[in-house]
């Protein structure tokens, strides 16, 4: 499934599975999935805590604890992550592949200089020499806004605000002009104000540098405003992946039209809002069939019997839904969805792409 | 005035006023951090005024003011006439505020006391206030508590590590609702939960609202949400209230250039919107000398006067 077929393929995951092996059992966090990422291009992960997200981001970096087990493959580029020696691992770490976490002081060590800590990348991976290193930190700080530089870069992580933290692990990320960035809810923690001006950030680097990223986050918002296209997940799997007009206009998933129905705001004027009733799975949940099913208002006897694969909706349109089963019934999506079935009707005729340029 | 808008039902009958309120932590040090300046707003009987703002802006100060959890530094809390501050000092007074002025907590994770029984968390208030004579009693309230939250009473046994986000948020309202309170501060009641879970939760407190007649002061950095919720929206900037307006009012016509810049950051879930949204910047501390003018029937908004 490659969403822009003539770009270079940077990533590519297939039938990732991580389980993490603990006192209490065996817990099943990533259950088979795949995608390809083109060079450029963002494809934001959905999905709720638990729902393997951010798991399948850090089995690509090789920082899953030792009681993880990885199965699958991704390939960055040519080079096989899955049981890549920790070596190799750290040469690749930082250089072609980065990542940007929720909470900047989880990457930033507090004890360092935040100009050593944008350096070390940099002189670990032999991108600048000694000499002309500070002059690359410099840059890089003025790159990702912040102001006076020269006198910033001496000065510790907790002098600065939560906004500037995470602007520096950016620096720190895009130091070495990575392929790929994996981001994991880097704006969650910021206001909205702050929010706003990393993800124009994020946006700006992505299209200098050509840098494809994986933009890990549960708010919609933000992905309706960086994705080209978005991937959906639920209990360890994708159940829907599709661009991202594809994902908010023509959703085919109950779990994606739970998700969009529930905002409110969204045309939506009753004192109610849409709610998907139960909560997902716990972690040792034993799943039989779809694992959707016990919240899916649409579900039919095979949702409880058996998982349903990614059944094609258009070339770049998937989701794991019996519903779209050549057998399946017709029902009809939730007014709200509907409403946005019509609207993608409205701008693109359905199964092609209109070309504005 | 013949139509009852939801501000003149405030002047009409305010449960709550907030009058001048000043809050100064660590006064007279070199880190003195003035967190909320000058504060004034009413809530009517059977209204949800929202409150909204970014981190620091002052407005979980307010609520915690408006709860008697926090002595304001100067400026007042009336509530239902009575200064809050007098209320909360008079053992007896206070037993009644604390009953009728309840809490619910943004971290469901960290508000429950894990050591204890569900029953025994949503009991406390009941137990403190030797409420119930009867064991049988206790237990009915509890199951009642339990029930009207969408929880079956046989959890009450359960610890709360047993729930998930969204129940043990229901298990924080229950705790609240048993104390049959007329007025529920609730601090970003929401934005700990999975997204799946929070409309659930905010449909939750809607309808509780209705049944019990209660009034709430809605905080939270979620605009989408609190407009969804509220009848009328103060937004605060630092420790400032910078504008106040009808909740549809307030996102269709926004007067203050803050509260203008805080809805173009926020983001929308659709992306032909997204695509082509220009945010707006706002980087200016309003002055001493401004004050909130109304520009139209309820919408007051903070203006140079002088």
């Amino acid at each position: 499934m490659s969403g822009q077929s003539e770009a270079e393929t940077v990533l590519s995951v297939a039938d990732l599975r991580v389980d993490f092996t603990t006192q209490a059992g065996v817990v099943h966090a990533v259950r088979g999935i795949s995608f390809d990422l083109a060079a450029g291009e963002v494809l934001a992960v959905v999905g709720e805590s638990g729902s393997g997200k951010s798991v399948s981001a850090r089995a690509a970096l090789g920082l899953l604890p030792g009681n993880a087990t990885v199965d699958g493959s991704i390939l960055l580029g040519t080079e096989q992550l899955v049981g890549l020696s920790e070596q190799r691992l750290r040469r690749i770490r930082g250089n072609d592949i980065t990542m940007v976490f929720q909470d900047p002081m989880t990457c930033l060590d507090p004890t360092m200089s935040v100009g050593n800590q944008i350096a070390e990348p940099l002189l670990l991976h032999k991108v600048a020499t000694r000499r002309d290193v500070s002059a690359s930190v410099v840059e890089l700080l003025t790159r990702v806004g912040i102001e006076n530089p020269e006198r910033r870069r001496k000065q510790y992580p907790h002098m600065f605000s939560g906004g500037q933290r995470q602007r520096i692990a950016i620096a720190i990320a895009i130091a070495c002009r990575p392929r790929v960035l994996l981001a994991d809810e880097p704006t969650t923690a910021l206001d909205v104000r702050v929010q706003a001006q990393i993800l124009s950030l994020l946006g700006e680097l992505r299209r200098e540098n050509a840098m494809a990223m994986v933009f890990i986050t549960h708010d919609l918002g933000v992905v309706a405003g960086i994705a080209d296209r978005v991937a959906v997940m639920y209990a360890g799997r994708i159940v829907e992946i599709g661009t991202t007009d594809e994902v908010f206009y023509h959703p085919q998933h109950p779990y994606t039209w739970g998700l969009l129905g529930s905002l409110p705001g969204s045309g939506q004027t009753a004192a109610q809002l849409y709610a998907i009733p139960g909560a997902p799975p716990g972690p040792y949940a034993q799943i039989h069939g779809d694992a959707f099913a016990p919240r899916n208002p649409y579900a039919q006897r095979i949702d409880w019997e058996q998982e349903p694969p990614l059944f094609p909706v258009s070339a770049t349109h998937y989701a794991a839904t019996w519903l779209l089963a050549p057998d399946a019934p017709t029902v009809n999506p939730p007014p709200e969805i509907a409403k946005r079935w019509r609207k993608y009707a409205e701008f693109t005729p359905l199964g092609t792409k209109v070309d504005v340029s | 005035m013949s139509d009852i808008t939801p501000h003149t039902a405030a002047l009409i009958s305010p449960i709550l006023e907030v009058i001048g309120l000043e809050q100064v932590f660590n006064a007279g040090k070199r880190d003195e951090v003035r967190a909320v300046r000058d504060v004034s707003f009413h809530i009517a009987t059977g209204e949800t005024f929202g409150l909204v703002g970014e981190s620091g802006s002052g407005k979980t100060t307010v609520g915690r003011i408006v709860a008697g959890l926090l002595q304001p530094s100067a400026g007042m809390v009336r509530y239902r006439g009575e200064d809050v501050n007098q209320l909360v000092r008079n053992r007896r007074t206070a037993r009644g505020f604390h009953r009728e002025v309840q809490l619910v907590f943004q971290d469901p994770y960290a508000s429950l006391d894990a050591r204890m029984k569900v029953r025994d968390i949503v009991a406390e208030g009941l137990d403190i206030n030797q409420l119930t004579r009867t064991r049988s009693e206790r237990d009915e309230r509890v199951a009642a508590a339990l029930r009207s939250v969408g929880l079956a009473p046989e959890l009450g046994t359960r610890y709360p590590h047993e729930f998930s986000g969204g129940q043990r948020q229901r298990i924080g309202i229950a705790r609240a609702l048993i104390m049959e309170p007329r007025f529920v501060v609730c601090d970003e009641p929401i934005s700990a939960l999975d997204v799946s879970v929070q409309a659930q939760v905010v449909n939750l407190l809607v309808d509780l609202k209705m049944e019990h007649a209660l009034t709430y002061l809605f905080i939270a950095h979620n605009l989408a949400m609190v407009r969804h919720v509220s009848d009328r929206i103060g937004v605060m900037h630092l420790g400032q209230l910078v504008e106040v307006a009808p909740a549809d009012e307030l996102y269709g016509d926004p007067r203050h250039p803050y509260t203008r810049a805080l809805l173009s950051a926020e983001p929308v879930p659709e992306p032909s919107v997204e695509r082509t949204r220009i945010r707006l910047e706002y980087d200016e501390v309003t002055s001493e000398n401004d004050d909130l003018v109304e520009v139209s029937p309820g919408h007051w908004v903070r203006e140079r006067t002088s």
